[in-house]
């Protein structure tokens, strides 16, 4: 567990002077506490691209902002961030974050580098961005994370016309949480999409032709003045089987020869198994053991209720 | 008119989105009440019936385990058949439905214990259910299936924007679970689904104010799977809360704790698992980073589909053997299709190498699907099989090598959990686990003692070779495919604890399972079921039991294994298994008639199983003669076995133990018969003498073993005869204990009708025939009875069948090879007695007759007239006393003294017993009387027996009803009445009734020519099966003696063709005092 500082205490020794070594120190800690704050290797790599921009003290405060649930409306596209923060105001500020896409022919040379190597695709779709791949950016000098050297572009809507102010701090820092879950958001801020990604994949070519096809047209619904038609699957009253009505009374009804077998459950159980755990987990092991004890009970007591008297 | 449906109690899911709606006219009837408007329910109703007392009463007769008083009832909107217009079933419209509210887990408890499996042979029609009662058990026996497999998921729906549930969904992932789904959609009738979907006011002719036509209903596979995957949540959670599961709270409260003191900072997983356990469902997405849980769950739970890349299309991974001089394995990367018949490299694949046939890439949705799914599913191979990261470090799959260290550990694990993750593994063929190289251990039963000896030939007395409390031996052997493993090669398998092992120069692959299984079995000091030590000792039943299956399972529902039998003791099992296999027996010479082929079939069975000691059942059809079949062998063992066996006991109801003497007498006149039955039976140890001569049957009764079996337990008798053994089916009871007790070197039960499918009976039965064959009666229970009666386990069903089909031998009357031995119409005489009030009537009368005739000494015209009034007396009183009273009786009556009537005629009790036999056999009688007042009296007593209506053709019937009473008996619906009292002369000429199957002649005319005639009514052209007639014949009274005078002189028989029923009275005096008395 991270430790919390009552960061009011701290506000108020600032008043004090301090000695060179002592705010060093101090700074440090700071840092230190911010690049925590994401829990991934590369959400620490974003926090810490980001902290090159300096005022540790304002980023501070801003951490708090993120912590709380302040932020909502993220919306991030090529190149842009966009949130709505709750400030000290009655209606939230709106902040909105650029960053420069990576130009295309960039993106081709990028795609077939990553398309050199499928452990790097599957860690990326299974949510992991590993120092391969952030190396292949670098390697073209486009890389992943926000280059603040020459300031942050971003603007906010609060009376504070500083940038970055506390409110683009605070998302900024929300951000790495984001890309902790889901990293491919970074790629997707700088010009791919998934989609997108994967259909330009150098492998698998002969699958490029394909179209994907039409989503089916939703069931027509008929809401006439006197009828009335419900949004389910439905079957036409003139295909269900004549003999279900009329031929009932004349021939011997049909003996469905199916039959079912209830095991007691082993120690292995085939699902749980296969299920094993999803990523991103904060408590892994907790939550294996309750899953793990769900599908036992489950199992054992379905086969004693079902071979009760 | 109204449309012909059945008037039964329908079943119909209704899902909470239908009945929310205001289309569906939902209703509630019970007042104050309220059904929660996120719960579904079942609806239990009856088309075209709308009464509250016509359901309730439905629901007592059929639904006897629900409880009525506690339900909800409503009326709601359910689409049937258009009722005005019975020729056009194409229109449905709404019909507002009385019904009651059955809620899901009640009734999901209630419907997967439900017996709605019909046996191979038809139970009787009272207790089958309609099928959309049928189709929702099949339902929720599937579900709970599914859930003890453990196939299920936590998922999360959309619910809102931002708000989610949790949710658990079994998983129909299997194709024989999918087949399943299909079979009872494709057997289900309407009713089980007739929610109107579309509805539309009728166009035309829009007469009333609310017809509204239906033009789709809900499809039956969506509603279907909205039950399942309904159920499943709902009973997962219940089970839980049933069961106190405490471990989220144990491992969560840290969590619990924060979210007390209302923080926000929630960890998912925490809110994840807390909506698929607790009451609140619902997943609030509050933090940013949290929209992407509901997607990374869904990646999570489609992991384990059984088919990542769609229907079938699979991943596979392939073992070859190394080339001829190097170390390594080569392991590469496959797609497979069609169920592997065609494999292409991954690498080529991608590569664009090999050009897909446009079948082959129409599996695939678009590239950026196909590419997700594969990566995804390479990612699950490195996660199950971490070296396979060595492969698929570049832009194409490489082939891996491995080592055979590295071989064997592939196939320990990873291997195994590939295939049941969905992906292929192909190893080499002679690796192919369950095939010819597969690693087991085989269980031998053996006996100790010398070679079977045929002792047919030397021994004088019937000794078996084993006895039934005896021991056997059993020790178990390794075995690598069908071959036996030597002691030396067994020890080196476990001892090298590896999977993969080079044994006399050939791989072989061991399961991981059948290894520790087989270490578990050869260590003395494990134990992991009741025979799993290395060797030891089996009681004989069980070995036989074991023998029989040739299987045994070391713990309960766990794995089998192969068991051989050998020595003498192979030799007895094999013998009983065919029937060809024993020795035939002939017809023994003493045997008074000629037995036909089937009989002396039956013979030579139970002579052989006999001799081995064993207790067995003849289950032949009614009519087949099984009272022939057991004198002709008591015949054989007194030729065989002259002096030195004991008397034979003969248990049967009293109605026929007067059949039994008279065709002892008939066909074993050399047999001595003693009868144990009324007041003046032995009751003295000291005179039980009596009952141990060699070979003397000693006849009894039921009633009688009850009271006396203090005493006949004393003896121990060669054979115990148990004739309707149906009347020892309750274990409970203190008749079928009394048998027990009873000691015998064989056993014999006759029953007319199948046994093998009740189950408890069966297992009652064979108590008594060869007690511990088929186990304590509790697991006998839970192996076979639920299984089998519940869930139609087939595999229970096949092996319960391998171990008692030695000992049941049924023919039936439509066996091909018995038909070609029996007379088309197949005539048999029943012989009952009179009963007390029967004799003292019968006595008088003929007393009076007689006194009048000597007193008068009129003229002859007077004197037969005398007679023939006495000789239809006599009838009505062996009929029934009420109906020479002309008393007359209700159901009312019967009510209080059912037993009392029908004890009153010993005709009309075993009639009784008879067609149960017909019933149970999913037959059809008819009954001729030549009385109005004795049909009167059947269709009473029938119609107060059964549930069934008792059809009733007689001179009263108007002609325009005539027809529909045949039509109704000639019906093959299974609801068609399966009886019809017939009136001899009402039914005059030209009346088809082949449906029936057997014939009754409940009182006798006597007049060949008239009662061939009325036979013949059943037994005509289109007929396919053989028709049984039964002739009632009470002993001792006019109706025997004239039978047996018809028989004896055939030329009297013509005369009687000739001239009805008159020709008696011109008997001499004599003749006819003979006649009238009853002896």
């Amino acid at each position: 567990m991270k430790e919390r500082r009552d960061y009011r205490d701290r506000n108020e020794k600032d008043y004090y002077p301090m000695d060179k070594k002592q705010k060093h120190d101090e700074v440090q800690q700071i840092k230190s506490d911010l690049i925590n704050f994401a829990n991934t290797s590369w959400g620490k790599k974003w926090v810490h691209s980001i902290l090159k921009i300096g005022r540790p003290y304002r980023m501070r405060r801003a951490m708090r902002y993120a912590e709380e649930d302040r932020i909502s409306n993220i919306l991030i596209k090529k190149g842009e961030i966009f949130a709505l923060v709750q400030g000290t105001a009655p209606t939230p500020y709106r902040v909105r974050i650029f960053f420069n896409p990576i130009p295309e022919d960039a993106w081709k040379i990028i795609e077939e580098q990553l398309s050199g190597n499928l452990l790097n695709l599957i860690s990326l779709l299974e949510g992991t961005l590993s120092d391969t791949i952030i190396t292949i950016f670098e390697q073209y000098h486009h890389s992943l994370f926000p280059d603040v050297s020459h300031g942050l572009n971003a603007k906010c809507s609060c009376p504070d016309q500083a940038v970055p102010c506390k409110h683009i701090a605070a998302v900024i820092l929300y951000i790495s949480r984001v890309i902790d879950y889901n990293p491919l958001i970074l790629l997707k801020l700088k010009g791919k999409k998934k989609k997108q990604l994967l259909s330009e994949l150098k492998i698998g070519k002969q699958f490029t032709s394909m179209k994907s096809p039409k989503s089916s047209t939703k069931d027509e619904i008929d809401r006439n003045t006197s009828g009335y038609s419900y949004e389910v699957p439905k079957i036409s009253v003139k295909d269900i089987k004549v003999k279900d009505i009329k031929e009932k009374n004349d021939l011997p009804e049909q003996k469905i020869d199916i039959s079912f077998q209830f095991t007691k459950p082993g120690r292995f159980i085939e699902t749980l198994e296969n299920l094993g755990l999803p990523t991103n987990l904060e408590n892994p092991k907790a939550f294996a053991i309750v899953m793990d004890k769900i599908y036992k009970t489950i199992t054992k007591q379905t086969y004693k209720i079902s071979l009760a008297k | 008119m109204k449309m012909n449906i059945d008037k039964q109690l329908e079943l119909t899911y209704i899902p909470s989105k239908y009945w929310n709606e205001k289309a569906s006219g939902f209703s509630l009837i019970s007042a104050s009440k309220k059904v929660p408007t996120d719960a579904s329910f079942f609806l239990i109703w009856i088309p075209f019936q709308d009464s509250e007392e016509s359901l309730e009463k439905k629901m007592q007769e059929k639904m006897r385990d629900i409880p009525i008083n506690k339900l909800l009832s409503c009326t709601i909107h359910l689409a049937l058949p258009n009722s005005n217009n019975s020729d056009s079933y194409k229109e449905f419209q709404i019909q507002n439905v009385y019904g009651k509210i059955l809620p899901l887990l009640p009734a999901s408890n209630y419907l997967n214990k439900l017996e709605v499996f019909e046996n191979e042979e038809n139970k009787p029609t009272v207790r089958s259910f309609s099928g959309s009662v049928t189709t929702w058990a099949l339902l929720t026996k599937l579900t709970f299936e599914l859930l003890n497999r453990g196939d299920f998921l936590p998922v999360m729906d959309k619910s809102t924007e931002k708000s989610y549930t949790g949710r658990w969904h079994v998983l129909l992932k299997d194709p024989y679970d999918y087949e399943r789904f299909q079979k009872i959609l494709q057997n289900c009738p309407f009713t089980a689904y007739s929610l109107p979907a579309t509805m539309d006011q009728k166009s035309r002719t829009a007469p009333s104010k609310n017809e509204l036509l239906v033009k789709e209903l809900w499809h039956p596979s969506f509603l279907f799977s909205d039950y399942m995957e309904t159920l499943g949540d709902i009973l997962v959670r219940s089970i839980l809360i049933k069961n106190k599961f405490k471990t989220f709270e144990e491992f969560y409260n840290s969590e619990i704790l924060k979210e007390k003191n209302r923080e926000y900072n929630l960890s998912w997983d925490y809110k994840f698992l807390k909506s698929l356990l607790k009451k609140d469902t619902n997943f609030q997405i509050q933090q940013f980073h949290e929209t992407i849980v509901p997607k990374l769950i869904k990646n999570w739970v489609n992991i384990s589909n059984i088919s990542p890349l769609g229907y079938g299309i699979r991943l596979a991974l392939k073992l070859d053997f190394p080339d001829s001089n190097q170390e390594e394995w080569p392991l590469g990367l496959y797609l497979s299709f069609q169920n592997g018949k065609n494999l292409i490299p991954l690498s080529e694949v991608l590569k664009g190498e090999v050009t897909l046939t446009s079948e082959q890439k129409d599996y695939f949705k678009s590239k950026e699907n196909l590419m997700e799914l594969l990566l995804r599913s390479l990612g699950r191979i490195i996660k199950i099989y971490p070296p396979a990261q060595y492969a698929l470090n570049g832009a194409y799959p490489a082939t891996l090598l491995l080592t055979s260290s590295e071989v064997m550990e592939f196939l320990s694990y990873p291997k195994d959990l590939l295939i049941q993750s969905g992906f292929r593994v192909i190893l080499p063929e002679v690796f192919q686990s369950g095939g010819k190289q597969r690693l087991s251990a085989r269980m031998i039963i053996y006996s100790e003692e010398g070679e079977y000896k045929d002792k047919e030939s030397t021994s004088s007395t019937m000794t078996p070779l084993f006895q039934l409390n005896e021991m056997l031996q059993y020790q178990w052997e390794g075995e690598l495919g069908d071959t036996k493993l030597e002691k030396k090669e067994l020890e080196y398998i476990i001892n090298q604890n590896q999977l993969l092992i080079n044994l006399k120069d050939e791989w072989v692959l061991i399961d991981q399972q059948d290894l520790e299984n087989i270490k578990a079995i050869f260590n003395p000091s494990t134990s992991i079921g009741k025979y799993s030590q290395p060797e030891g000792i089996i009681k004989y039943m069980d070995a036989l039991k074991l023998g029989l299956s040739q299987k045994v399972e070391l713990e309960p529902a766990g794995l089998n294994y192969k068991v051989l039998i050998k020595g003498s003791f192979k030799n007895i099992v094999d013998k009983i298994k065919t029937l060809e296999n024993f020795s035939k027996i002939s017809q023994p010479d003493s045997f008074n008639g000629t037995l036909r082929a089937y009989q002396k079939t039956g013979l030579t069975w139970m002579a052989n199983l006999s001799e081995l000691g064993f207790g067995m059942c003849l289950a032949d059809d009614m009519g087949l003669g099984k009272t022939i079949q057991v004198i002709a062998l008591l015949l054989h063992f007194k030729e065989k076995y002259p002096t030195s066996m004991n008397s034979v006991l003969i248990i049967c109801p009293t109605s026929v133990i007067y059949n039994w003497k008279r065709e002892l007498r008939r066909f074993g006149p050399d047999l001595d018969v003693i009868l144990h039955h009324g007041l003046d039976r032995v009751k003295d140890l000291s005179e039980i003498s009596q009952y141990t001569k060699p070979h003397r049957v000693v006849l009894t009764t039921f009633g009688t073993i009850r009271n006396d079996v203090d005493l006949l337990k004393t003896i121990r008798f060669t054979g115990i005869v148990v004739d309707e053994s149906q009347n020892m089916k309750n274990y409970e009871t203190q008749q079928t204990q009394a048998i027990y007790q009873l000691q015998s070197h064989y056993k014999i039960c006759l029953s007319g009708t199948p046994i093998e499918n009740r189950l408890l009976e069966l297992w009652t039965l064979f108590e008594f025939l060869n007690p511990g064959l088929l186990g304590i009666r509790k697991s006998f229970r839970e192996d076979y009875i639920i299984p089998i009666e519940r869930f139609h386990d087939k595999e229970a069903a096949e092996n319960l069948k391998k171990i008692i089909a030695p000992f049941i031998l049924r023919r039936t009357k439509s066996d091909k090879s018995i038909i070609k031995d029996l007379p088309e119409k197949n005539e048999i005489k029943i012989y009952v007695e009179l009963s007390k009030t029967q004799f003292t009537l019968y006595k008088k009368e003929v007393e009076e007759t007689l006194k009048r005739i000597k007193s008068a000494s009129d003229t002859n015209k007077n004197k037969s007239m005398y007679i023939l009034t006495l000789l239809t007396k006599l009838k009505q009183i062996c009929n029934h006393p009420y109906q020479f009273l002309h008393k007359p009786i209700t159901s009312k009556d019967l009510k209080k003294n059912f037993k009392d009537f029908i004890s009153m005629s010993p005709k009309l009790e075993r009639l009784f017993e008879m067609i149960d036999e017909v019933i149970n056999n999913n037959e059809k009688a008819i009954i001729f009387t030549q009385f109005t007042q004795m049909g009167d009296i059947l269709e009473t007593v029938l119609s107060y027996k059964y549930e069934f209506p008792v059809l009733y053709f007689h001179g009263g019937v108007p002609a325009e009803k005539r027809k529909k009473i045949i039509d109704k008996f000639q019906s093959n619906n299974k609801d068609s009445p399966p009886l019809l009292i017939l009136s001899l002369r009402a039914g005059g000429t030209g009346l088809n009734l082949t449906k029936a199957t057997t014939v009754f002649h409940f009182d006798r005319w006597w007049n060949p020519a008239v009662e061939r005639q009325a036979t013949d009514r059943a037994y005509r052209i289109g007929q396919k099966e053989n028709v049984n007639v039964y002739k009632f014949i009470t002993l001792n009274s006019i109706e025997e003696k004239i039978d047996t005078l018809i028989e004896e002189k055939e030329e009297l028989a013509d005369m009687v063709i000739s001239s009805g029923e008159s020709w008696i009275s011109q008997l001499t005096d004599d003749k006819i005092k003979a006649l009238l008395s009853l002896e």
